[in-house]
Parts: C-alpha cells; sequence; structure tokens
C-alpha cells in the first residue's frame, strides 16, 4: 500500500491496518539505534514515539508529506534518539546533522515537547480506577455515545454515564493539576 | 456542581470543534480573559489527548506483535518440503542469558562447513519417507530465519535471539569455488534456550562426553537451491550474546550422524574479538572529572571547555627546563616515554600543526603554580588527547573494555600503563592487561589481573596500520605536551606583563591625585587670600604659600600679615565660612555647601563626581558620604559638576555648567566613549578637561583590567580546584605534607588503597 493509502487510513480511523504496514519500516529504525548506542528495546521505544507522532499529525488535514513515510520516520526517529542520548550523556559530542531543516527541527522539538507533556496526563489516567480510565477511554477514542457506554458499562442510565464521566474527568484533571506544579518546582 | 459541568461539556464541545464560528469566537475571548477557565481548558485538552496516546500506544503493539509473528510464519514449514540444503551445524557452548542483552559478547569466525547434502528434493516419490527422515532430524523443527542478502556487499545481521552476524563482502563462494554475485537465500535456525534445545532434539554430546550447553544456531546459505559454501579467507563473524564468558569456552563443529542425530567434533578456542565503539562516544577523562566541574557549577556539556580544561594540563609534562622550581624533594620529571623516531622535519610539522590546534584562551588554563612545576605522577593529556580521535577509531582503543581500563590508568597516574596498550594495538588486551599487572603492586595490580581474567581479545588490524598509529602517537603526544606548554607560558607571562602595568598605572593614578590635592589647595588659598587682601586694603604681595595641613602636620605659629595667610589658609582647609577682622577692616570668606544626589546609584559600579572651579587649574573629586555627595562652595568661584558613571563598560554622564549651592538630583544618562571624550573636551579649562580626560582613561583602564583580574583569579581557583581531580594518584601515592595535597578538595575521589 502506498503512503497516501496509509495516511488515508488514519484519518478515517483505520489506524491498525495504517500501524501493520508501517511497522515494516522497523528493522530500518532498530539498525539506526543500534548503530548509535542503542539496544533492540531503545529502538522499539523510539519507533514507537515517532508513530505516535505521525499519527497525530497524519490526522491534522494541513499535514503534507514531501517525502516517503518511511524516510519520513527515519528522520524523526534520529531525532528522537539524539534528543535521548543528549539527555542521558550531555557530556559527549554530537554532530548536529540531523538531516532536517530548521523548521522542521523546530517543528518536531515542539512535537516532542507536547508529547512529553501529554505523558504526565497519561501517567495521571494511569492512576485512575480502571473503570474511570475505561469510561475515558470509551468516550473520547472509540467515541462510543453515552448510550452506548451506559450498557456497555453497566450503568443505569444514561444521565449517570454523564456524570461518572465528569467525575473522572474532574479527578483526572485535579490529580494533573497537582502533577504539574510539582513537576514546575526545580 | 451544574456550572462545572456545563464548563466541561463547552470545553470538550470546543477542543471535538463543535462550536459554532461565532460560539467558538466568543469562547476565545472568554478562554483570553480568565485564567482559571484557560486552565481547566489545558488540563481537560492534555487529559483527552492522553487517552489518545494510550489507545495509539495500544494500536501500535497491536501492530508490533503481527510483525513479528509474520517474520515467524510460514518459512519453516518450507524447509521441511526439501529446498536441498545443506546442514551445517556450528555449536557454541555459552552460558547465557537472552532476557537483557548484555555488552560483550564473543565472537567465533565461522569458516569451517560440514556439507552433508540433505537428501531431499521436491516431488521424489519417497518424499514423505524423506520427510520422516528428516524431521527426525535434530534440529528440524525450530523456525528458520530466511535472510536474503547481496553477497557482493557487507551485511550485518542480527537474529530473533540476538546472535550478531557480521558477513563480509564476498563470503560465500558457489560449486566452483568462486565468489557469488547474486542475491542469496541465509537460512538461520537458533536453539538459544534449554526448551528450545531439548524440544529440537540436539544433542549435547561430544563423542561419549556430556557437553555443557546453552544454545547452538545453523547458518545455512544457497543460491537457487544450491548450496554455497564459505570463503575461509572472509569469515563470518559470529558474536552470541553471553552475561559471563567463562572460561573453557570452546567451539565445536557438528557432524551428523546416520540416525539424525548431531556429534560434536573438533573443539576450537574461541577469539574474543572485541566490538568497537564510536571513540566519540566513550568517556576517557579521569574519574570524577566532568561530575566535579559539574559540582561546582562550571557547565560540563561544553565539550570545548572541558577539552581545552583538560589537555591544558599536558604542560606538566613538558620537559622545558627554563622555570624549575619543584615542591617536595621527591618529585621528579617525568619521563618522557618514546624517543622521537621520525625526522625533525616531521617534528616540527607535527609542533607546527598542534600550535596551529586553537587553544581558546578565554577558558581556564592552568597557572605555573611555582611550588609544584613538575607532577610526581599523573597520566599525560596530551596522551589522553591523541588518542582520543578519530585516527584510533576501529582499534581496540575505541572500545568500552578499553574504556574500563583507563579509568584505572587514571587512578594509577602511570604514563607507562598507557603507552603499553598503545605499543600493543593488535594484541590480545587480555595479553596486555598480563603485562600491565606485572609492572604493577597492591590492589592495582589485583586489578589489573582480575581484568586479565576476562581473557578480552583484541580488534584485528594489519601491521602498516599498527606502526603508523605507533609513529603518530609518539609524535602527536610530544607535539601536543610543547605546544600546550609553550602557548600556557606565554599566555602567563602576558599576564604577568599586564599586572605590571596595572600596578605602574594605578601607582601614577595615586601620585597624580595627591598632586592635585595639593596644587587645588594651593591655587584656592591664593585666590582666597587675594581676596581678603583686596577686602582688608592690603597689598597683594604674596608671603609664603603654605600646604594644606592635611599634608604638612605641623602647626603655624607666625603672626602678623601671616596671621592673615594662616586664617585664609586654614579657612581653605576647612572650607569654611570665615570673618576676618584688621583694625577697622572686615574681610569674609563664604564657603556654602552644594549637596549632590545620584539618582539609583546602586546600578552602576563606579561614580565619580566632579567639580571644576574656574580658578583652578584642575578639578576637585568629591567623595561620597552614603547616597550622597557634598562639598562647600567657595563663592569667590563659579563651578561646573560633572559626573562620570559606569557599569559593565558601559559610561553614563552629566554635566552642569554652572552649579550653585543646594541640593540637587542628578539623573545619569548612557553615552557612548567617544562621545564622552568629546564632552570632557569641553569642559573647563584645557589643563582641566586634559585631567579629566586622563583621569577617566585610568578609570576606563581600571575598569577592563579588573575584569580581566577576575578571570585570572577564576581560572587560578578552577585550576588548583581540579588538579586533584585530574591527578588522584598525586594525593594517594605522596607525602601528604607535600603542597599539591594542600590543594585537597573536601570530598576526594575513590580511594584506591
Amino acid at each position: 500500500m502506498d503512503d497516501q493509502q496509509i495516511i488515508e487510513l488514519i484519518r478515517t480511523g483505520k489506524s491498525d491496518l495504517a500501524l501493520n504496514a508501517l511497522y515494516k519500516s522497523f528493522p530500518m529504525i532498530r539498525r539506526l539505534v543500534r548503530s548509535k548506542g542503542g539496544n533492540t528495546k531503545d529502538a522499539e521505544d523510539i519507533f514507537q514515539e515517532a508513530l505516535i507522532i505521525l499519527l497525530r499529525k497524519a490526522k491534522d488535514n494541513d499535514f503534507k508529506l514531501t517525502a516517503q513515510l518511511s524516510t519520513y520516520l527515519f528522520s524523526v526517529c534520529r531525532f528522537l534518539w539524539q534528543d535521548q542520548l543528549k539527555r542521558q550523556k550531555p557530556h559527549l559530542p554530537y554532530d548536529g546533522d540531523t538531516g532536517l531543516s530548521e523548521p522542521e527541527t523546530l517543528e518536531l522539538s515542539a512535537a516532542l515537547e507536547t508529547e512529553t507533556r501529554i505523558k504526565l496526563a497519561e501517567k495521571v489516567l494511569e492512576e485512575l480506577k480502571d473503570r474511570c480510565r475505561e469510561l475515558l477511554l470509551l468516550f473520547y477514542t472509540d467515541r462510543l455515545s453515552l448510550r452506548d457506554i451506559a450498557v456497555r458499562m453497566g450503568y443505569s442510565s444514561e444521565n449517570t454515564a454523564k456524570n461518572q464521566k465528569y467525575k473522572c474527568l474532574e479527578a483526572a484533571k485535579n490529580r494533573l493539576k497537582e502533577l504539574n506544579s510539582a513537576t514546575q518546582t526545580f | 456542581m451544574r456550572n462545572e459541568l456545563e464548563i466541561i461539556e463547552k470545553i470538550e464541545r470546543y477542543l471535538t470543534g463543535q462550536l459554532s464560528a461565532a460560539d467558538r469566537a466568543a469562547f476565545e475571548q472568554q478562554i483570553a480573559a480568565d485564567a482559571d477557565l484557560r486552565e481547566a481548558l489545558r488540563l481537560q485538552q492534555d487529559i483527552m489527548m492522553a487517552t489518545q496516546r494510550t489507545s495509539a500506544r495500544q494500536s501500535i503493539q497491536r501492530a508490533r506483535q503481527h510483525y513479528l509473528r509474520a517474520r515467524h510464519l510460514a518459512r519453516w514449514g518450507g524447509f521441511g518440503l526439501g529446498l536441498g540444503l545443506v546442514i551445517v551445524l556450528l555449536v557454541v557452548i555459552y552460558h547465557h542469558s537472552i532476557v537483557n542483552r548484555p555488552n560483550t559478547a564473543a565472537s567465533q569466525s565461522v569458516t569451517t562447513v560440514n556439507g552433508q547434502p540433505a537428501p531431499a528434493s521436491p516431488g521424489a516419490t519417497d518424499s514423505s519417507l524423506q520427510q520422516g527422515h528428516l524431521s527426525r532430524e535434530a534440529g528440524s523443527n525450530l523456525p528458520t530465519k530466511i535472510f536474503w542478502l547481496n553477497p557482493v556487499r557487507d551485511t550485518v545481521i542480527e537474529t530473533k535471539g540476538g546472535i550478531i552476524l557480521s558477513i563480509p563482502a564476498g563470503a560465500f563462494l558457489d560449486a566452483h569455488g568462486l565468489p557469488v554475485k547474486n542475491r542469496i537465500e541465509l537460512l538461520v535456525r537458533e536453539a538459544l534456550d534449554p526448551a528450545a534445545i531439548l524440544r529440537s532434539g540436539l544433542s549435547t554430546r561430544a563423542g561419549d562426553a556430556l557437553l555443557e550447553t546453552g544454545g547452538m544456531f545453523a547458518i545455512d546459505a544457497q543460491l537457487n537451491g544450491q548450496p554455497l559454501t564459505i570463503d575461509p579467507a572472509h569469515a563470518i563473524i559470529a558474536d552470541v550474546p553471553t552475561d559471563s564468558v567463562r572460561p573453557g569456552m570452546q567451539l565445536f563443529s557438528g557432524q551428523r550422524l546416520p540416525d539424525g542425530s548431531i556429534d560434536w567434533v573438533n573443539p576450537k578456542p574461541l577469539d574474543h574479538d572485541l566490538v568497537t565503539v564510536d571513540i566519540g562516544s566513550l568517556d576517557f577523562y579521569p574519574p570524577h572529572y566532568l561530575d566535579s566541574l559539574r559540582r561546582w557549577g562550571y557547565n560540563s556539556n561544553n565539550k570545548t571547555f572541558t577539552d581545552s580544561l583538560y589537555y591544558s594540563f599536558a604542560r606538566f609534562f613538558s620537559d622545558r627546563k627554563d622555570e624549575m622550581k619543584i615542591g617536595t624533594a621527591e618529585v621528579a620529571a617525568p619521563e618522557q616515554q618514546a624517543p622521537i623516531s621520525d625526522t625533525t622535519i616531521t617534528q616540527r610539522q607535527h609542533i607546527a600543526d598542534a600550535t596551529k590546534t586553537k587553544m581558546d584562551t578565554s577558558f581556564p588554563l592552568p597557572k605555573l603554580n611555582s611550588a609544584v612545576y613538575s607532577l610526581p605522577c599523573g597520566v599525560n593529556p596530551a596522551k589522553i588527547k591523541t588518542i582520543w580521535s578519530s585516527r584510533f577509531q576501529h582499534t581496540v582503543i575505541a572500545t568500552r573494555e578499553f574504556q574500563q581500563r583507563l579509568v584505572w590508568i587514571h587512578r594509577s597516574g602511570e604514563n607507562g600503563l598507557l603507552d603499553l596498550y598503545i605499543d600493543h594495538l593488535d594484541m590480545d588486551l587480555s595479553a596486555i592487561d598480563s603485562m600491565a599487572a606485572q609492572r604493577l603492586t597492591g590492589s592495582l595490580r589485583a586489578q589489573f589481573l582480575a581484568f586479565a581474567a576476562r581473557r578480552d581479545g583484541k580488534v584485528r588490524m594489519n601491521v602498516r596500520q599498527l606502526d603508523k598509529l605507533r609513529d603518530y602517537y609518539q609524535q602527536k603526544v610530544t607535539a601536543f605536551t610543547e605546544a600546550t606548554a609553550s602557548i600556557l607560558d606565554s599566555f602567563w607571562r602576558q599576564q604577568t606583563a599586564l599586572d605590571e602595568i596595572a600596578d605602574d598605572k594605578r601607582r601614577q593614578y595615586e601620585a597624580d591625585s595627591l598632586n592635585r590635592t595639593i596644587r587645588n589647595f594651593r591655587e584656592e588659598f591664593l585666590v582666597t587670600l587675594r581676596s581678603v587682601d583686596l577686602q582688608l586694603g592690603l597689598d597683594t604681595a604674596i608671603g609664603y604659600i603654605p600646604l594644606p595641613t592635611a599634608v604638612y602636620r605641623a602647626e603655624i605659629t607666625i603672626s602678623g600679615w601671616q596671621n592673615i595667610d594662616r586664617i585664609v589658609a586654614q579657612a581653605v582647609n576647612t572650607r569654611q565660612t570665615t570673618g576676618i577682622t584688621h583694625g577697622t577692616a572686615q574681610a569674609i570668606i563664604r564657603y556654602d555647601p552644594v549637596t549632590i544626589h545620584i539618582e539609583e546609584p546602586q546600578l552602576y559600579d563606579l561614580i565619580n563626581v566632579y567639580l571644576l572651579p574656574d580658578k583652578l587649574s584642575s578639578f576637585m573629586q568629591l567623595k561620597a558620604s552614603g547616597d550622597n555627595y557634598t562639598e562647600q562652595l567657595n563663592d569667590l568661584m563659579t563651578y561646573r559638576l560633572v559626573c562620570i558613571a559606569y557599569k559593565d563598560g558601559q559610561a553614563y554622564f552629566y554635566s552642569l555648567d554652572r552649579i550653585k549651592p543646594g541640593q540637587f538630583q542628578i539623573q545619569l544618562t548612557a553615552i557612548n566613549n567617544r562621545d564622552l571624550d568629546k564632552k570632557l573636551n569641553d569642559m573647563g579649562s584645557r589643563t582641566q578637561a586634559t585631567a579629566l580626560q586622563t583621569e577617566n582613561g585610568y578609570f576606563r583602564f581600571d575598569i577592563r583590567d579588573q575584569k580581566r583580574q577576575r578571570h585570572n583569579r577564576a581560572l587560578q581557583e578552577l585550576t588548583d580546584r581540579i588538579m586533584a581531580v585530574i591527578f588522584p594518584c598525586v594525593l594517594y601515592n605522596y607525602n601528604t605534607t607535600s603542597p599539591v595535597s594542600r590543594m585537597l578538595i573536601p570530598h576526594s575521589p575513590v580511594k584506591i588503597h
């Protein structure tokens, strides 16, 4: 399948099929990471982050691919791995060549920052009670209606589901607020 | 509660794009105005995006499973149908653990092939029998991974179990013994965990003896169904992951027996070739060097800085004879390790190259501490600089194993140890470790014996390369050392000269100030005396001119006309309004105060306030008391006010043509140096203007020079502190009363003993 088809699949919510095709690029990424001091697990983590970034960008209708998707993934992974190495081993010299132009680098830095912030929110989600998390996931990512959610999760009515959702959301927001202020005091 | 629900709903509709354009605009205005709402929006958005991220991760994990399964599928089924494979089994016997891939790997060269064609061919009538025969064969039910590779290029393959196969170009030969050019299939099977080994029916017998086994693997190569052999001159290197390398490990070849099982024969000792890494990724600094810098607040990420600082200590290893003050009696200059074997022309070239190396003198450089000129021990940083470069890429220096040795070489402070490793680049590391241990005693010896016991191998090099590197090393080290010493010597000589210039200037300034004070007094005295004489109707001839009593402490006890002189002198000295009666005449000397307050004085590094009296040849400098500058103005003269201040080299200025007694608030304005000079040119009389400019010139110089001196002091401090870290051997090997050890930092590096 070609790149355009993959992007279509992502945009129409059929990410699973798209990801299956995208995963074919993994061996190349693994070679890249391993050649720069990482192991296979590192490569898998970097690849996952790159895919997450790609999924987000692809959903944006303004996203335009100027090269092949595999090349794009490669550039993103190279950027991410170099960033991680810089944080882990800051005293070593790095060649500045990431193969990216200045605006592209800025864009990726911004995307990375966003993801880091969202990772914190994800931690909050993990801390929630299972049913809470389940509820939020069903609502926001599976996009089930409140009625269907009520049925699925065994709530007595649609309203109950709605109230539960708000409670869970509030709990999550409060916890995230706590974490945010905690991480700001270095 | 309701209101909050509504807010949450609205935020949700906004984030999912469900608001109309008008509503969205209105909402965005609300957001702009309300910080709490902004925060709620941000939090909610983050949570929403987090759920998307979680879902994305789950999808990615599913894709990963799908990918791994696809890699496994299908192929080994084809194996049973008979592809005319040559079954080659080579066994490596190791303890291993697959859970975490460890750093060490033991490599074996695969050079032998025991070919026994499998009696299978597609479509043969008794294929079922043959299949049955095959399936009884040990190892036959292991999943096979097929790699397609282009044998004309170098290839590196990693198997699922973590075995890395490094396949050089031209590794495979066809039936005629010629290198294969077309794409070939490489079939790899592995049984690295005990369960797989058992299932596969692979034996662990070598003849009658039982072998301790952890893993086995098989490599087959074929082109269009035809088996290929491996060219011994282009051996495949297989790296099998292992936690611990056990002594006594050997490489066994597998020979298939008629009943289908495998006997392990021909044990050969293993190569422990080392894996090289990018030399730029290693850390060759002395232990705790970067940590210490970081702890003391320096930027340890800046490699130019950390290199420059560390390499500058090479100066202690120069054998320049010109400054030879040695601190402790037992100190001896470190020996030059190797004679310079090349021609003098090349040597000069190396030194020329080395001096072209830019040594950034804005970064700290150690000063010649006259108490310790040469060190009793320590590894010459020039040697580290030489080897930590691309020239030594792909040598045993560029390995983690060597980095580990280097940490201990730093601790030992023995240059000879380092040279040992450089001199024997093609030797097994364990052999060099043993040689090193021979030279050492105590815990250092034990450490290097422990290194040797690891039996680490070598990195293969050719002889010519080896010789060239050895020569390069010797010459570059000398060149760097001398260049460093020479650059630093000249830098500090220059600084000393500058220090002396600064001292001279300061002395000159102080002398000038004193002279000016005396001259001002005399001139003012004369002016005032003339006025008094006129007021009293006296002859204005001057008797003698006293000096201000600030300089001369003697009491003036002369009477008569000189009485008036004395009173006038006193009046001028104390700058007090004084009345004089002489007979019936009266004279008065008036002094009135002026107070000047500079706005926000704390903003400036230096403030100078001057008065330029029209009847004096120079200026008066006002002293500050608290935030104010006060002075008594003699009403016989008109005064011009000039204020000059500096902050970080930026000048500030204020002037007033005529200042009268009273209180004034002054605000200074920034001015550039050229404009300031022009203004000073117009201040007062010629001599006053010149005097002011000289004064200003001195302050400008002083500000710059203070900066230079502060900088040098900081360098000196850093040098003294870091010395103990870079050369830890000095602390522990020598008399603790030596000057060097008095530079101990409170937290010492790891003790060796």
